[in-house]
């Protein structure tokens, strides 16, 4: 599974002698850990490395001009052969301590001052990149078209960075650290700032321009004070936004989005659910929705990998407008005591009368989320609070079809018998699941389902047209 | 034309699954050790997913009222046709009106047998295999009446019948303890200690075993949290909030609200699938 912030590549400098390093690490992709030069030794960078270990973080160097007291913030005057073969101590030191861990080291990014240098200066980057091919396998951070990524993108691979929480000037240099206006501290300006570069590849500068940026990965700094507000503001905002996706079965993908029960997060799912089943036409056997997932399970062959990719790269955000058709369906439902066998005890549970929970169960149309645990089984949301019952601590062994019962915070309806553990309530006479039609169920997800609360007579009328193939439910079109 | 003379323990009719209705809440169904019935079919020179019969524990008595070629894979189970014994993992000729008698089964837990052209029953939703509450009948039952394709005559498979029993056919071997797995969608949110008790524990198969789930004991203490209702799917191993072990398997659910800690591959549902109870097993990622 792609780690970090739901596949954004989010990195941060670590090691830098900061406690709240293990409070970030669960945010992060990559960090870039002190190696001595403006922070650090082979006890804390051993310490980080191990961190970023436990949570799978990857781990790079994190060079800088060897100026401790300036915690490499400062431009140093130092010859480029000093800084080369300090740089090349750094890393060197810091390789060691990943060998004795036996971790990769993943990348390389330079630090403060000397971050800034090398995008502008065509020998500091070029002397860079002459001692990182000593280290082929490992990449490079560096700001898309700066000097540094120039010089080494023919030689190594590099991984364009961009600030999360840094403004910019409008040459795409960071504005200076001496500057008041240098960092971004609020959650809410850091979310829009990598969210137009995510959506638009731009970032406005301190002076409101708008100016191209290519990134793979984003940085929010350790030393930031409000590091962590931020990276918990931007998961919120992500989850929202984007999904987990990770492979589930030999054949299946799943995308999970926040784990709530809720109508706007739904009709992301639902919305995400019509675009991937449109663009994987050709590669998807079928899907399953829920409340806060989707899984797409593919055709034998169908290289699960290769859909990650693709659906990493489509827009899950926008909610769908044009919905498909829905309906309002009319439930009709006998709560007598012969058909409500929990009607009485959850009456003193709750502390309701009967008439009361028929009359607040039967009071407002319940969404259809979605269909699972048996054929034909309705999950409904948007029972009332008063009425919400945890489910019986010993499951009934035989339910009948149609009965229909509160489960926690939800309503549904057998849909045919089986063994079940909700409070039944009541009972209704049609059959909502015939294996014959197609599809096997005329209700769908998305639709709404009001209980009609009926007498036994009724009951029995309607069961007789049922058994008779004469009954059909009243159905309303939801505009 | 089969008449079923006595039914055995459970013998179910299956093909590879019901594909494209689980959206509506219906199980996949098919055969528990898909590459066994796969096998039993190709060696018939049949369509991997026609249908075949499914065995547990003890097989039933049939009477082939038309000669055909017919093919027993999977479990070790002791088959005699008018009292003579039939080789597994061979193509076999039934002469019209001979009596086959499936045993108990002595190895594993599901035999399978296929029939030339492919054993035929009621379709329902693009699969005739047999599932509670969608097919009208869940087992064949004694006098049920099991159609197959047309008779094939005999000397249509006597080259590949002496060309399999030249033993080039890889038999059942299912003692293998080690079922591969991967992550499933909760498993990070298990505390480090339930993560590597899960992957070096020796759980063993319980009794409270069927086609919709297997349940695992062992003497560990396990515990996670219930989740929102989220999709599940055959190998998916589910952890209850008590620390039950259930790897659902192909009539499960499609959707279910325990924790879903780690998920076998097909491969891995189809080896456990032929685990008998109390027999150990111990997860391993792939």
């Amino acid at each position: 599974m792609d780690k970090g912030l739901h596949n954004v590549n989010i990195n941060c400098d670590l090691g830098e002698g900061l406690e709240n390093d293990s409070d970030l690490m669960p945010y992060l992709h990559s960090c870039n850990i002190a190696c001595g030069g403006h922070y650090g030794d082979a006890e804390s960078m051993h310490a980080s490395v191990k961190l970023a270990l436990r949570f799978n973080v990857k781990v790079g160097a994190h060079p800088s001009f060897p100026d401790r007291e300036n915690f490499g913030r400062k431009s140093m005057e130092i010859s480029l052969d000093e800084l080369k073969s300090s740089i090349r101590k750094q890393i060197n030191d810091f390789d060691v301590v990943c060998k004795s861990l036996s971790v990769k080291m993943h990348h390389i990014k330079l630090h403060g001052a000397l971050y800034n240098v090398a995008a502008k200066d065509e020998a500091v980057a070029q002397m860079v990149v002459y001692v990182l091919e000593d280290f082929p396998e490992v990449k490079l951070y560096a700001p898309h078209n700066s000097a540094l990524a120039r010089c080494a993108e023919s030689k190594l691979e590099v991984c364009y960075e961009a600030f999360i929480d840094r403004f910019y000037e409008d040459d795409l240099s960071l504005v200076h650290r001496s500057k008041s206006n240098a960092v971004i501290e609020s959650p809410k300006d850091s979310w829009a700032q990598l969210n137009a570069m995510l959506k638009t590849n731009s970032v406005t500068s301190i002076h409101g321009i708008t100016i191209p940026i290519q990134a793979d990965t984003f940085c929010v700094h350790g030393d930031n004070e409000y590091a962590l507000s931020i990276l918990n503001f931007i998961d919120q905002q992500l989850s929202v936004l984007s999904p987990m996706t990770q492979p589930y079965g030999d054949s299946g993908v799943l995308l999970s989005w926040p784990k709530e029960i809720r109508p706007e997060i739904y009709n992301i799912v639902r919305s995400a659910d019509s675009l991937i089943q449109n663009v994987l036409k050709n590669e998807i056997i079928e899907t399953v929705i829920t409340y806060q997932s989707l899984v797409v399970y593919l055709k034998l062959g169908v290289d699960r990998s290769e859909v990650l990719n693709t659906i990493r790269g489509l827009d899950l955000t926008a909610v769908d407008n044009q919905k498909s058709e829905s309906f309002q369906w009319e439930i009709p439902v006998c709560y007598a005591s012969k058909f409500g066998s929990d009607l009485n005890e959850l009456s003193k549970e709750i502390n309701l009368t009967e008439k009361e929970i028929i009359a607040l169960h039967s009071s407002k149309a319940y969404g259809v989320y979605f269909i699972g645990f048996l054929p034909g089984f309705l999950y409904l949301g948007g029972l009332p609070k008063e009425i919400h019952h945890p489910r019986k601590a010993i499951p009934s062994l035989t339910v009948p079809s149609g009965a229909v019962g509160i489960g926690g915070e939800q309503t549904g309806i057998y849909p045919m018998e089986s063994p079940g553990g909700w409070n039944i309530i009541g009972q209704t006479p049609v059959k909502l699941f015939n294996v014959e039609a197609s599809p096997p169920i005329s209700i769908q997800a998305g639709d709404k389902v009001l209980f009609i609360p009926i007498d036994e007579e009724t009951y029995y009328q309607i069961a007789l047209e049922v058994a008779e193939n004469q009954y059909s439910l009243t159905k309303t079109k939801l505009i | 034309m089969i008449r079923v003379l006595s039914s055995g323990i459970s013998t179910t009719i299956q093909d590879l699954g019901r594909f494209g209705y689980r959206k509506y809440g219906v199980p996949l169904a098919g055969s528990m050790d898909q590459a066994s019935a796969i096998q039993a079919n190709l060696i018939l020179r049949n369509d991997r997913n026609l249908a075949v019969l499914e065995m547990l524990v003890k097989g039933p008595q049939i009477h082939f009222e038309e000669a055909c070629w017919v093919c027993i894979t999977g479990a070790t189970i002791l088959a005699t046709c008018d009292g003579t014994s039939v080789p597994m993992f061979k193509p076999f000729y039934v002469e019209a009106n001979q009596q086959f008698n499936l045993g108990r089964i002595t190895e594993g837990r599901y035999s399978y047998m296929a029939v030339k052209g492919g054993i035929l029953s009621e379709e329902v939703m693009g699969s005739l295999s047999h599932s509670n509450g969608i097919t009208a009948i869940h087992s064949i039952q004694k006098d049920t009446r099991i159609e197959h394709r047309s008779t094939q005559l005999r000397q249509d498979l006597l080259p590949l019948k002496d060309q399999f029993l030249s033993g080039h056919v890889k038999s059942n071997d299912f003692s293998g303890t080690i079922i591969l797995v991967e992550k499933g969608p909760e498993f990070d949110a298990l505390s480090l200690e339930n993560q590597k008790t899960l992957l070096t524990t020796s759980f063993q198969i319980s009794n409270e075993s069927n086609r919709m789930g297997y349940r695992l004991e062992s003497a560990v203490e396990l515990s996670a949290k219930e989740i929102i209702t989220s999709p599940v799917q055959p190998g998916t191993v589910q952890m209850t909030s008590s620390g039950q072990l259930i790897v659902l398997m192909r009539d499960a659910q499609t959707t279910g609200g325990y924790a879903r800690v780690l998920q076998l591959s097909a491969r891995s549902v189809n080896g456990i699938s032929q685990k008998v109870v109390g027999e150990p097993i111990k997860f391993r990622f792939t």
